[in-house]
């Protein structure tokens, strides 16, 4: 039935239109309160006026910024001691308690701690963000790591392959597969992160502009500073699903 | 001979830790000799009997602190899986509002949650339900995906088996359509506790007069690194047990899914 996907669509852009003609409506009714609600075209103008003094482009990049240093540092130290966990049986052993402990822990809450130690610059976000997802990417490296089937090392051996070629040729794909099925999860934690870090103590950077909307009851600046979280967001997750399903395009479809 | 070899380094593995631990400590507190350093790290004399003091209610609101935390996380876990679990089943129950409802559902789901905080406390005040809506606002989509996944996971062939066996709608819900959901729903029960339990926390520490968010915020407002790291461990202790018994009751009910 080719007609379906085209109602389907309509319908969709229908209810979106519906679902904001009605907030704006409530609110112009009195059912809503504007000073907690803002109105859907209040937020527009107040974007539109963003993007015109350059605060749009201003905010986005320092919060891009504390989420792609902090996500790179995390990827690496994940890496890192996931390359240790799943080479090491024993030293698996030793630290799995504190792993499970780490992972365990809410690390967003280790801000207050990040900043008394690193001083109230950009650096404490820095942390903040790499310490929520860095051992979520070494538990996956470490599965990585021991995903690889026996048989296959001992192949890859006996004709002759030295540590090199079974890093490169063996283990290093099976790493990016695991690390990159958790990767559109990481995403997700490390912008809540980076967002979440500029609540405090910050200047700049869309975080510290939803908490000002908070301080002066400016409801349109943190719908604003909401939507431009949400768009990147967005962005990242269909960015991540491309390369996830190119990276992945080798193997066999289990549906 | 194995058996004993094992359980021999068993003990070896143990004592190892314990001695990673205690070198940790002395390290933390032969490093907190310096002024400079316990500014920033405290002593782990300090945070213990800070933790004591407040724990008999002498500092902040002692025990209460925890409770109002914990009643917070829970209410919320509680209720963003009752509306997940039901939000999932409204939605699988037709195929149009599964097309049309899908792409809105995955919009929701893609921001980040933490950055709403600041829009709650607006909404609902510095109040309990507040931090309540909150939590469940952070969880629920969890609970929501995951039941959904399941139910969409059902292969046609067990449901058209047991009708034709003469399943009614009950029927189908108990043999079919709950054991698949449930290991689903099982393995998103500890990713909701820690998020629900930080999501709480962080609502506390912006804007709140109890609970451990307000009990770290405090601290770092007095400049107590004792007060903050206490505040932090505590949490950290409470969600590892909340992890650990969320594990043994899923392994309980292990036997109750389908294959």
């Amino acid at each position: 039935m080719p007609w379906r996907p085209l109602v389907v669509n309509l319908l969709r852009v229908l209810l979106l239109f519906a679902l904001l003609y009605s907030w704006q409506f409530a609110v112009d009714a009195g059912w809503l309160k504007k000073i907690f609600w803002s109105r859907p075209t209040d937020i527009w103008v107040e974007l539109v006026g963003w993007w015109r003094d350059g605060t749009l482009a201003r905010a986005s990049l320092e919060s891009l910024d504390v989420f792609a240093v902090g996500y790179a540092a995390g990827l690496l130290t994940g890496l890192v001691l996931g390359a240790l966990l799943g080479s090491s049986r024993g030293f698996a052993r030793l630290v799995e308690p504190f792993v499970a402990f780490v992972n365990a822990t809410p690390r967003l809450i280790l801000l207050p701690l990040f900043m008394v130690w690193f001083g109230f610059g950009i650096a404490p976000r820095y942390f903040l963000v790499a310490s929520v997802i860095f051992i979520v990417v070494a538990i996956n490296t470490a599965a990585g790591i021991r995903d690889v089937p026996a048989t296959l090392v001992n192949d890859v051996r006996m004709k002759g392959g030295g540590r090199a070629a079974l890093g490169l040729e063996v283990y290093a794909p099976s790493i990016v597969l695991w690390v990159l099925t958790a990767a559109r999860v990481n995403v997700g934690y490390a912008l809540n992160a980076a967002i979440a870090s500029e609540f405090i103590g910050a200047s700049g950077g869309l975080g510290y502009l939803i908490v000002d909307g908070q301080g002066k009851f400016l409801a349109s600046q943190i719908f604003a500073a909401l939507t431009v979280v949400l768009v990147i967001a967005l962005v990242l997750d269909t960015a991540l699903l491309a390369v996830e399903q190119r990276a992945t395009r080798w193997m066999p479809s289990i549906d | 001979m194995p058996r004993r070899r094992a359980g021999l380094r068993a003990i070896a593995v143990l004592a190892v830790q314990v001695l990673m631990v205690a070198g940790l400590v002395v390290i933390w507190a032969l490093a907190s000799r310096r002024l400079g350093v316990r500014l920033l790290v405290s002593t782990p004399g300090a945070v213990i009997s800070w933790w004591w003091e407040w724990a008999q209610g002498r500092r902040v609101n002692g025990l209460e602190d925890l409770r109002v935390t914990l009643y917070e996380a829970l209410l919320g876990y509680l209720l963003g899986i009752v509306l997940g679990v039901a939000g999932a089943v409204l939605m699988s129950a037709s195929w149009w509002v599964r097309q049309v409802l899908a792409p809105l559902a995955a919009i929701a789901n893609a921001l980040p949650k933490i950055a709403m905080a600041p829009l709650f406390i607006l909404v609902f005040g510095a109040t309990l339900p507040g931090k309540v809506y909150f939590v469940t606002a952070g969880v629920v989509f969890i609970a929501f995906f995951s039941v959904y996944s399941g139910l969409r996971s059902i292969d046609r062939i067990y449901i058209d088996h047991v009708r034709a066996l003469g399943a009614g709608r009950l029927w189908l819900i108990r043999e079919v359509y709950a054991p698949a959901t449930v290991g689903w729903l099982a393995t998103s029960l500890r990713l909701m506790a820690a998020w629900s339990l930080a999501s709480a926390v962080i609502a506390e520490y912006i804007s709140s007069s109890s609970g451990m968010g307000y009990v770290i915020a405090f601290g770092q407002q007095l400049i107590k690194p004792e007060q903050v790291i206490a505040g932090i461990l505590t949490i950290a202790a409470v969600a590892m047990a909340a992890d650990r018994v969320i594990v043994q009751v899923e392994r309980r009910f292990r036997g109750w899914r389908l294959a």
